[in-house]
């Protein structure tokens, strides 16, 4: 079943167009890898995918309702999208943090439930953070605070999750930690995934469709064995790529 | 960081010891049974007068007035994405001072004064807001700036006004400037607007902790930023309109009392938002007393009482906070 849908998207960022009439289908239980050189468009795709960012051509559709005829509550009950950064002005701590997650999911006057604190207590020990719920975010490292922010998405619990790289600032135990939890959500509880990354390895490894963004607004999407190669990552990077193979597994390095 | 129950039990507690103070507390001290008697309406006379004529009305401005500044302040900072904002940053004091020492110019009597205070207030907030909206986009720092600027220009024409303006005038002008309450006598209006401005911001309490954390990450979970921060720009405007009408600009109020209770009561604002109400109510109301009664029967302007009681306080907690 297609989640999430674009038709011939298009953005222009001041006289700059990013990707031109870009067709995307996400369906449910696919893990989807973007890859692109910085300034390919990445995260205004993300973005317009979400509707912070109204596309100039074409439209996009969630779970086949035009993005433009819903309202916020309606597409954060359904998408949720990790940004790039995240921004405190304010103190606020641990436990405040992940609960807002669940902000879309209540009304007015409706205050959170014990379903609602289990969603965002599990979200919190599956981000390795069990034990931190009353400090303050601003006492976090670099790698916690992504972790608080990646647990908030899990605590919002959309069908569809929208990651801007979801793996800075983290340790290699949590980045695969993370990269398995992901393939596990879609693989067994029908989830969609489409997250940024960096390392064309990452993406060979657990995601099973990519989209390659070009510098120059091409782009192309296929299974991420068949499009990972050689000559695509290094005309995608515009720098020599070799390959490598260990036990049957592709690895892909620099130079 | 107190649970919110006990909380605003405390508040709600304090507040009523506050306005029991200022019952009593004044150039004419009362004892307790007399002012029972006075409630009671088993009293006439001289004493009642004082109470429910001069006293209650004040004390009821007081904390209305502080309240509107503590709750305008704290949606002024979500608003602004800025922590040291105050409802006074966006020029809406500035334009109320212009109109209100117009008025004084032009021997206008309290009534004048009063209505010029909040066309000035009033005619600030749509100037900054149509130069702040124009055509394109709203953005936080858009309207900060603009804010700032008109602000400026408003603290110019005060400086203007007060050279040109002849001796006999002056003390009252830099009174109404710092902040007093001596002819606040209306508190209807202000306790009604008050509460009308909690509860229509109370339901977007949750919306607020989101636009806290930034207006992207408040879209993405499903808060419509533009309405929310129309409705923070408006309702904050007016309060501060209103409480400047009332009380002149009384500093500090509205811009440590957030921050006090932020660090007693974390930054959930559905807390926050009645916290900053009774806070503001509480600070002013025995800063209001003190001004009445520190060297009656003279009385000092409320703003520099706000000041001295606030600062001390708001250091020794901020110090206690980081140990």
């Amino acid at each position: 079943m297609t989640r999430l849908s674009a038709t011939q998207l298009a953005c222009r960022l001041g006289n700059r167009t990013l990707w031109q009439e870009l067709d995307l289908k996400v369906v449910q239980g696919e893990c989807w890898g973007v890859l692109g050189g910085n300034g390919s468009g990445k995260t205004t795709l993300l973005h317009a995918l979400v509707g912070l960012q109204a596309p100039s051509t074409g439209e996009v559709h969630l779970d086949g309702k035009a993005l433009s005829s819903l309202s916020r509550g309606e597409i954060a009950r359904r998408l949720g999208l990790l940004l790039q950064d995240s921004h405190d002005a304010f103190p606020s701590n641990v436990w405040e943090s992940v609960l807002s997650g669940r902000h879309p999911h209540l009304g007015h006057w409706q205050q959170e439930t014990e379903n609602d604190h289990a969603l965002a207590r599990n979200a919190l020990a599956l981000m390795d953070l069990a034990g931190l719920e009353s400090r303050p975010v601003q006492s976090l490292s670099g790698g916690e605070r992504r972790r608080l922010a990646i647990a908030t998405l899990l605590t919002q619990d959309p069908a569809i999750l929208l990651l801007d790289e979801p793996l800075n600032h983290l340790d290699m135990r949590h980045q695969h930690g993370l990269l398995q939890l992901l393939q596990t959500l879609c693989r067994k509880d029908g989830k969609a995934v489409v997250m940024v990354l960096h390392d064309p390895n990452q993406a060979l490894r657990y995601c099973d469709q990519v989209l390659l963004l070009e510098e120059d607004g091409a782009w192309s999407t296929g299974r991420s064995e068949e499009l990972l190669t050689i000559e695509r990552l290094s005309r995608l990077y515009g720098c020599a790529i070799s390959e490598i193979e260990q036990n049957g597994k592709r690895c892909f390095l620099p130079g | 960081m107190m649970r919110p129950l006990p909380l605003l039990t405390l508040l709600v507690l304090a507040a009523l010891c506050a306005l029991l103070a200022a019952l009593l507390l004044g150039s004419v001290s009362l004892s307790p049974a007399e002012l029972w008697r006075v409630l009671s309406g088993d009293e006439s006379g001289v004493v009642s007068n004082i109470i429910i004529e001069l006293r209650l009305p004040r004390a009821l401005a007081a904390f209305a007035v502080g309240g509107m500044l503590a709750l305008a302040g704290t949606q002024m900072q979500v608003l602004l994405g800025n922590p040291l904002a105050d409802p006074y940053i966006l020029g809406i004091s500035g334009g109320a001072a212009v109109g209100a020492l117009l008025a004084m110019l032009l021997g206008a009597a309290a009534f004048g004064i009063t209505s010029s205070a909040l066309t000035g207030a009033l005619a600030s907030m749509l100037l900054v807001f149509g130069l702040a909206h124009g055509s394109g986009a709203w953005s936080p720092t858009r309207l900060l700036l603009t804010g700032v600027v008109v602000a400026a220009g408003w603290g110019a024409l005060i400086s203007f006004l007060l050279v040109m303006a002849p001796q006999q005038n002056l003390p009252g002008m830099l009174f109404w400037l710092m902040g007093d309450l001596a002819h606040a006598d209306r508190a209807l209006p202000g306790l009604l607007l008050l509460i009308f401005g909690l509860l229509i911001t109370l339901p977007r309490a949750r919306s607020l902790n989101l636009l806290a954390r930034g207006e992207q990450q408040a879209a993405v979970l499903g808060v419509e930023v533009k309405p929310l921060r129309l409705q923070l720009y408006l309702t904050a405007s007016l309060l501060t309109a209103a409480a400047v009408t009332l009380g002149g600009s009384i500093g500090f109020v509205g811009l440590v009392v957030p921050h006090m209770l932020r660090l007693f009561a974390g930054s959930d604002h559905r807390l926050l938002l009645p916290a900053s109400v009774l806070g503001g109510g509480i600070l002013l109301l025995l800063a209001d007393t003190l001004a009445r009664t520190l060297i009656a029967p003279q009385q000092l302007p409320v703003g520099v009482l706000t000041a001295m009681l606030g600062v001390p306080l708001f250091l020794y907690l901020l110090q206690r906070s980081y140990r």
